[in-house]
């Protein structure tokens, strides 16, 4: 018996009543129905079987049958099955139990809906509020079908968010909301004992665009890949693949192998450009600025080939559902194979040169020290999991595009370290390298790009889709709706989970490691913060900063 | 007594406006020098300059809850005493203007005289970031201070036992360059010395790997993030000149070599060629220890810095004095 139907056949057997439906679409996802009463104990079993934690969904259903809806998702890494336990509120008490206290990392999901569904969870340890801007009135909950995706409500002056209590003894230094460390705004409080770190909070969420909404109200399929692509300035097509696959598995579309080995290729150049930005601003942090030129002169033939591929250096606008828009030519193959040389050999040059230098080892090596056990406790991804002794890792896990013809190596570490997260980016870029010759090489000759939709796609279908982002694991969750558009649609970007993480990574720490640990995780707070419709320009959140910052330092 | 004091005023006068000049120069580069390490191109030589003429124009911020008088007279005496020190060192091939009134002893005073401005500055100035970098900036000198004197001492100890009077005076140290004195045992210990002086050089200028009291990413600038306009003008002036200083005296106390010694030339051409070869000395040291030691590390934490220093180069000072001791005692015998 496939592993799949005994996980649903294991799951059925011992809560029997608790689930009320199963729906397998797919060799490689099944959705359970399930009785709110029960969300805990089922979410817990999950994870007793060897599933890890994705993500949770919550949606707007009253329209419908009057409730609230709320989709826990796993994944089970060593049997290719990603699962959504799905269950709903009614909208007049829209409670059910917290997640949390057991698995850390559903934290800030359910935030995310107190936030915006009104959704109410018992036993959340820290219910405060985390996506919307502190003068958005209560009591409107954005995320409702009944909210405008354009509503500006005015801002108010003099609200300000609770930091967390500051322990006995410590001072608070604020790191952000701007900073040099953070290349994006988000606001981390130290609570600093001396020069250790004892504590600390974070208050992020500054630049939400309200993306979701807006796809789920405006626009339609065709046109989303294009915006789900500037979800992340960096890793862009990982969005725009993960939503086209999410779309394609909802609506059961085929694609041709030859625009998967094309995103493949496109994926794994994009995972080069990145982890050589990530090095370069890596040693930037601990004051290595030759590191930091030298990787970003190296990475500079990526990005030209960028432009020479798709005509732009970044968003390259590749990726739509049904294929990619651009073919590979025979003179454009040969151009990617001249870069990949140039890149291989300067990075021999690079790694060779840190991973022998004795000060890098200084800055990095037993800093934001945390135990594989924490990590796959706290749902960490990506390379920070890696590091860590993790060995996850979804193009191999949960192949998709033409990653089950390639062959490659995972990179995984146990020094638990954020050195740790510098060796394996390294290597790993090594192996992207690697996967890109295979691709070019194996690609089959011909074959159409684009595949065209023959009919619409049916509404109401839900599907899981994950890809690889340099960062980590990107998730997307869809359900398809009637409109030719997503009824619901879910970007769970890599630093979401791994910025959770960040806090246990600091704490007891030195005051001067805070940027790297911070840096170690690659932080994206853009894609983490996609979610809400927030005007900047209301300055609700500037004058929040400011008038912080100032009882900062009139504390000190 | 008259003509005495206007001549010291001159010369004051002019060191100050040389050193400053040096200053730039070294500063620009530094920066063209430190840029051609990383691939890049870097700023022209003059670029210095024109930042400081810009930072002159700029407005000078005054943090509501800061300290006024504290926070503006701390650059000036931060400049003042960095200048200060220029007069008790042989700067250009020139003996020192102040040459009967300081030793190194009081040279060695003086340098912690900018540090210290610095702290008051960063203590006075209300932030958070700045209170941390000026405590790091407290730890980073009481850190450096031990090697320091024990190089300066070690070799006024060779000079005094050598029969040479007033061994600490920075003229005596210029006149007998310590190399002549020593032994084979005596060269590597003298060697040593220097190198550890070379790596004293960075912490005391605060470039990294020992900007910890800056450090742009950690602390936003730190000790100066609050200062801006003409008072950050002061202190990034000051920084120029303490590099002039350190650099010139490694160049006194390990290379007091003159070129006119050497190559015979007009007596009017002479202080000239002592001219270029300080620069090109001066020049050569700061290479090694700002620009070299800058791109090829990282910065340390603060309990890094005191760890180096305290018992890394410590020891390797010592290590250094003792090889000078051993073998003077050889010699003796």
């Amino acid at each position: 018996m496939p592993r799949i139907e005994e996980v649903t056949q294991q799951l059925s057997n011992k809560f029997k009543d608790g689930i009320t439906g199963i729906d397998q679409p797919g060799a490689t996802q099944f959705f359970a129905d399930i009785k709110k009463e029960k969300v805990k104990d089922i979410c817990n079993e999950i994870i007793k079987m060897g599933g890890r934690y994705l993500v949770s969904i919550g949606y707007d259903n009253i329209a419908r049958d009057q409730t609230l809806g709320m989709i826990h998702t796993f994944a089970f890494d060593r049997d290719n099955i990603f699962c959504g336990i799905r269950t709903s509120v009614p909208e007049q008490n829209p409670v059910m139990d917290s997640i949390t206290p057991d698995i850390p990392n559903a934290g800030w999901s359910e935030r995310e809906y107190i936030d915006h569904l009104g959704m109410k969870f018992s036993g959340h340890p820290k219910p405060k509020r985390l996506i919307l801007s502190d003068d958005w009135p209560e009591g409107l909950y954005p995320l409702r079908k009944s909210v405008p995706w354009n509503i500006q409500p005015p801002s108010a002056e003099g609200v300000a968010y609770q930091l967390d209590e500051c322990p006995e003894g410590c001072t608070v230094v604020p790191v952000g909301p701007y900073h040099p460390t953070l290349h994006e705004p988000a606001h981390f409080a130290l609570y600093v004992d001396g020069e250790t770190i004892k504590g600390c909070d974070y208050r992020g969420f500054m630049v939400h665009r309200g993306i979701e909404k807006l796809c789920q109200t405006q626009l339609t399929y065709n046109e989303i890949p294009f915006v789900a692509e500037r979800i992340c300035g960096i890793c862009g097509s990982v969005h725009a693949t993960s939503y086209a696959q999410s779309v394609e598995t909802a609506g059961n579309i085929k694609i041709s192998r030859r625009a998967e080995y094309i995103r493949t290729i496109m994926l794994e150049i994009e995972r080069v450009h990145s982890h050589l930005l990530w090095l370069g601003v890596a040693g930037h942090l601990i004051g290595f600025n030759t590191v930091f030129m030298h990787s970003w002169r190296v990475r500079e033939p990526v990005m030209w080939l960028g432009e020479r591929m798709t005509g732009n250096r970044k968003t390259y606008g590749m990726i739509v559902v049904g294929g990619v828009r651009r073919d590979i030519t025979p003179e454009i193959k040969q151009d990617i194979l001249n870069v990949m040389k140039k890149i291989e050999e300067e990075l021999i040059v690079i790694k060779n040169a840190i991973v022998g230098d004795t000060s890098i080892h200084k800055r990095t090596k037993n800093v934001g020290r945390i135990t594989k056990e924490d990590a796959i406790k706290w749902s960490l991804v990506g390379p920070v999991a890696r590091a860590r002794g993790v060995d996850i890792d979804v193009r191999r896990d949960h192949p998709y595009a033409a990653y089950d013809d390639m062959q490659f190596s995972v990179p995984v570490v146990d020094t638990c370290d954020v050195w740790g997260t510098v060796l394996v980016r390294v290597l790993e870029t090594f192996e992207s390298i690697h996967i890109i010759r295979q691709a070019l090489d194996k690609m089959p000759d011909d074959g159409p790009i684009l595949t065209e939709l023959a009919e619409p796609i049916a509404p109401f279908k839900h599907a899981i889709a994950g890809v690889e982002a340099p960062r980590g694991e990107v998730v997307h969750y869809i359900i398809t709706g009637e409109e030719n558009r997503p009824e619901r649609w879910r970007v769970r970007a890599p630093t979401y989970p791994n910025l959770q993480g960040v806090p246990l990574m600091l704490l007891n720490n030195e005051l001067a490691d805070a940027p790297i640990i911070i840096g170690s995780i690659d932080p994206c707070f853009s894609c983490t913060e996609r979610v809400q419709v927030v005007d900047i320009r209301s300055g609700g959140v500037k004058v929040l900063s400011k008038a912080e910052l100032e009882a900062f330092a009139k504390k000190k | 007594m008259l003509i005495d004091i206007i001549l010291l005023l001159g010369g004051a006068v002019l060191v100050g406006v040389f050193g400053i000049l040096i200053a730039l120069f070294l500063m620009g580069v530094d920066r063209i020098v430190t840029a051609r390490m990383q691939a890049r191109i870097g700023p022209p030589l003059s670029q210095p300059l024109t930042d400081i003429r810009k930072l002159f124009t700029k407005e000078n911020v005054v943090p509501a809850n800061a300290i006024p008088l504290l926070f503006n007279l701390a650059p000036v005496i931060a400049l003042a005493s960095a200048i200060t020190i220029l007069l008790y060192i042989p700067v250009g091939g020139f003996p020192p203007v102040l040459s009967g009134g300081g030793d190194l002893i009081l040279v060695m005073y003086l340098l912690t005289l900018p540090a210290l401005a610095l702290v008051a500055g960063g203590f006075s100035s209300g932030s958070p970031y700045a209170t941390v970098g000026a405590q790091r900036e407290m730890v980073t000198m009481i850190a450096y201070e031990f090697p320091l004197a024990v190089v300066i001492i070690a070799i006024a100890w060779k000079l005094a036992v050598s029969g040479i009077p007033l061994p600490f005076m920075l003229a005596s140290v210029q006149a007998n360059p310590v190399w002549g004195i020593v032994g084979p045992l005596g060269i590597i210990g003298v060697l040593i010395l220097f190198f550890v002086l070379l790596i004293v050089t960075p912490a005391e200028l605060s470039r990294i790997p020992f900007d910890t009291p800056e450090a742009e990413t950690e602390l936003a600038g730190g000790i100066l993030v609050e200062y801006s306009g003409k008072n950050l003008a002061l202190f990034t002036l000051t920084q120029g000149v303490k590099t002039v200083v350190m650099a010139s005296l490694v160049v006194a106390l390990f290379l007091p070599y003159r070129l006119s010694a050497v190559l015979p030339a007009p007596v009017i051409l002479q202080p000239v060629l002592d001219l270029i070869f300080y620069l090109v000395l001066v020049v050569l040291v700061s290479f090694i220890s700002v620009s070299l030691i800058r791109v090829s590390m990282t910065r340390f934490r603060i309990n890094q810095v005191v760890s180096v220093y305290w018992i890394y180069i410590s020891l390797i000072g010592i290590a250094g004095m003792l090889l000078i001791v051993v073998d003077h005692i050889l010699g003796v015998v």
